[in-house]
């Protein structure tokens, strides 16, 4: 009897196992995203070995040689190369580097700031939470381009710059959803039976309430990754991010706006990585929550 | 009724108050903004002249009390620039990014609450697919790269738009579609999820049992209750339209308040950029103030929250 229970527990076991992962590999938009964001990783941590040339490699007799597929181009330089006469291709290789540093970089610090809020606004509700709840719309009224851009302007550009103020900025989604989550968790049996053992503050928090956020973390995380990639984008192609000669995509699109006429393609290739990596990004995000959340399945 | 409006202005008015602050002491914290102001070619004696000049040699709050007491008296500073009242620079350029707005949003109305209804009316069907996909791509399409492709391919190619400027209406197609776009997919994805939750409704299957058409359920029964979400929704993207205008602008080449956040930025005009964060700010909070006014007038129950 206690064997074939036993028996029974660890085949429902295996069966959840198994269509925990099925549920993953029949998600398909899931499945893509995943494997565009690996690709890009792969693309980031072996640039050395992949890039066929020197990223800042500058030859001027060979400059803007366009890419394979159109007339002109050849093998050589398989997407072409840049007003500067640098190879394309191992620039938008080494850009994958800087755009993914961004998006952990921003998830972390603004993670670790979200969380915090989060979970002090759910835990204690009352005042506490009133207080965190107008932290969080005075972050929404800031204009978050305009306050990056002036800050970045003023501390000066480089990728740390970038990388804190982005995250000192995109934190609010991280506290709405970790609050929201902390609330639910706060009034769960397992919640009321830590604190009637006696478990201090710390330890519930610690024990019983940040486990149980680690999924909506990794959901929120991704999304946010996604966000802090397409801002720096933005602010890099203003003029006011990751500083030149680093070959971010949005600077290299930034640079190839003066060739519009005659080399659209400068722009148009690192603006096809930066939506591929982007729209990876969330597919991601969003499948990851519709697999690890029960209530976000539909 | 009354009584909500009241608490809910006050919140406002402290929101907007503890934003500005914040936004002050952010930038000046960023860096030295007398050595800003003085140049990359100044000497350390220019910029001490211009930190006593300016008042940067006082402590944070001392200056920002004493900008806002300005700000109360409607003086917002002296471009150091333009050499003009900020204010009165200011209202030529918002008149143009308000404008922009309010076409964007228009667009992304009309498009994404029609395709938000149907897919929440056909959930899982081709044209919620469709909906979905046209979502994402949005979510994923970094604005300027896509006001780039719109240029390259109706300016360039085509040569059927202006690439930039506001000569005329034909120069506002492109930045309306870009922005709208930018709002879209939220709106689009709320609409829909809305769609759906009021479709379970008890009160849309009896007014189906009443025989009435389908497009008066669709429209006066459920989207009518799916609304109040989606005209939150819809202020808070508007404050996010004007400030995504900065992107938009510049790659127009558009004079509204965005490229003019962006100029003075690259200049250092240290109180035009004060202002112009403080004015985005105040948009924000002054359209979630109305909107959660509208909500509190159609719904009695919002009140009480």
């Amino acid at each position: 009897m206690t064997e074939a229970s036993a028996f029974s527990a660890e085949s429902s076991k295996v069966n959840a196992t198994k269509s925990r992962l099925f549920r993953w590999l029949r998600h398909g938009s899931l499945m893509l995203g995943l494997l565009i964001f690996v690709t890009v990783i792969v693309m980031a941590v072996f640039a050395p070995l992949l890039a066929p040339y020197d990223p800042y490699l500058q030859s001027l007799p060979a400059r803007f040689t366009p890419p394979v597929w159109l007339p002109g181009g050849g093998w050589e330089h398989p997407l072409g190369t840049d007003q500067l006469g640098r190879d394309y291709l191992s620039r938008i290789i080494y850009g994958a580097q800087i755009s993914l540093s961004i998006g952990v970089g921003t998830a972390i610090v603004s993670g670790i700031i979200g969380t915090f809020i989060g979970v002090c606004a759910g835990y204690f509700g009352g005042k506490v939470d009133s207080v965190a709840m107008f932290v969080i719309t005075a972050r929404l009224a800031m204009p978050v381009i305009l306050v990056a851009l002036a800050v970045v302007a003023l501390a000066g550009s480089s990728l740390t710059v970038v990388m804190l103020t982005l995250g000192f900025l995109l934190w609010d989604r991280f506290a709405l959803v970790i609050r929201a989550t902390t609330i639910q968790l706060r009034s769960s049996e397992f919640v009321t039976a830590a604190e009637l053992q006696g478990a201090s503050v710390l330890q519930i928090i610690g024990h019983e309430i940040l486990p149980n956020l680690l999924n909506n973390l990794i959901v929120v995380a991704t999304l946010e990754m996604a966000q802090a990639m397409i801002l720096e984008a933005a602010l890099s192609f203003l003029g006011l991010g990751v500083p030149a000669p680093l070959p971010s995509w949005g600077l290299m699109i930034s640079e190839g706006k003066a060739s519009i006429l005659f080399e659209p393609w400068l722009i148009t290739i690192p603006g096809v990585f930066l939506f591929a990596l982007v729209l990876g990004t969330n597919l991601l995000g969003d499948g990851l929550r519709d697999v690890m959340s029960p209530h976000g399945r539909n | 009724m009354l009584n909500y409006a009241v608490r809910r202005i006050f919140m406002a008015c402290l929101l907007a108050l503890f934003v500005s602050f914040i936004s002050y002491s952010l930038i000046f914290a960023a860096g030295d903004p007398a050595a800003a102001v003085a140049g990359e070619a100044s000497t350390a004696a220019d910029a001490e002249r211009i930190r006593q000049l300016y008042g940067f040699d006082q402590p944070i709050l001392v200056q920002y009390l004493h900008w806002l007491s300005g700000v109360l008296r409607g003086d917002l500073g002296t471009s150091l620039y333009f050499d003009q009242p900020v204010a009165t620079l200011l209202l030529g350029r918002f008149a143009m990014t308000a404008q922009l707005g309010i076409f964007a949003l228009i667009l992304a109305l009309v498009i994404a609450v029609p395709l938000g209804v149907a897919a929440g009316r056909w959930p899982n069907s081709i044209i919620d697919r469709l909906a979905l996909l046209f979502a994402v791509i949005g979510q994923a399409m970094p604005s300027f790269w896509f006001a780039l492709l719109l240029i390259i391919l109706f300016s360039v190619k085509l040569s059927i738009l202006p690439a930039s400027g506001t000569a005329s209406w034909q120069s506002f197609i492109m930045p309306t579609i870009v922005l709208g776009y930018f709002a879209m997919p939220a709106i689009m994805r709320l609409t829909r999820s809305g769609m759906i939750s009021a479709l379970e409704a008890d009160y849309i299957r009896t007014a189906r049992a009443m025989g009435l058409s389908e497009a008066r359920v669709l429209f006066d029964y459920a989207l009518r209750n799916a609304a109040l979400p989606i005209i939150s929704l819809s202020s808070a993207q508007f404050g996010f339209l004007l400030a995504g205008s900065v992107v938009v602008e510049s790659v127009f080449a558009i004079h509204g308040a965005g490229s003019l956040a962006w100029e003075s930025i690259a200049r250092g005009d240290l109180p035009t950029i004060q202002a112009l964060v403080l004015c985005f700010s105040l948009f924000y909070v002054v359209l979630t103030l109305l909107a959660d006014m509208l909500n509190a007038m159609l719904d009695p129950r919002m009140r009480s929250k």
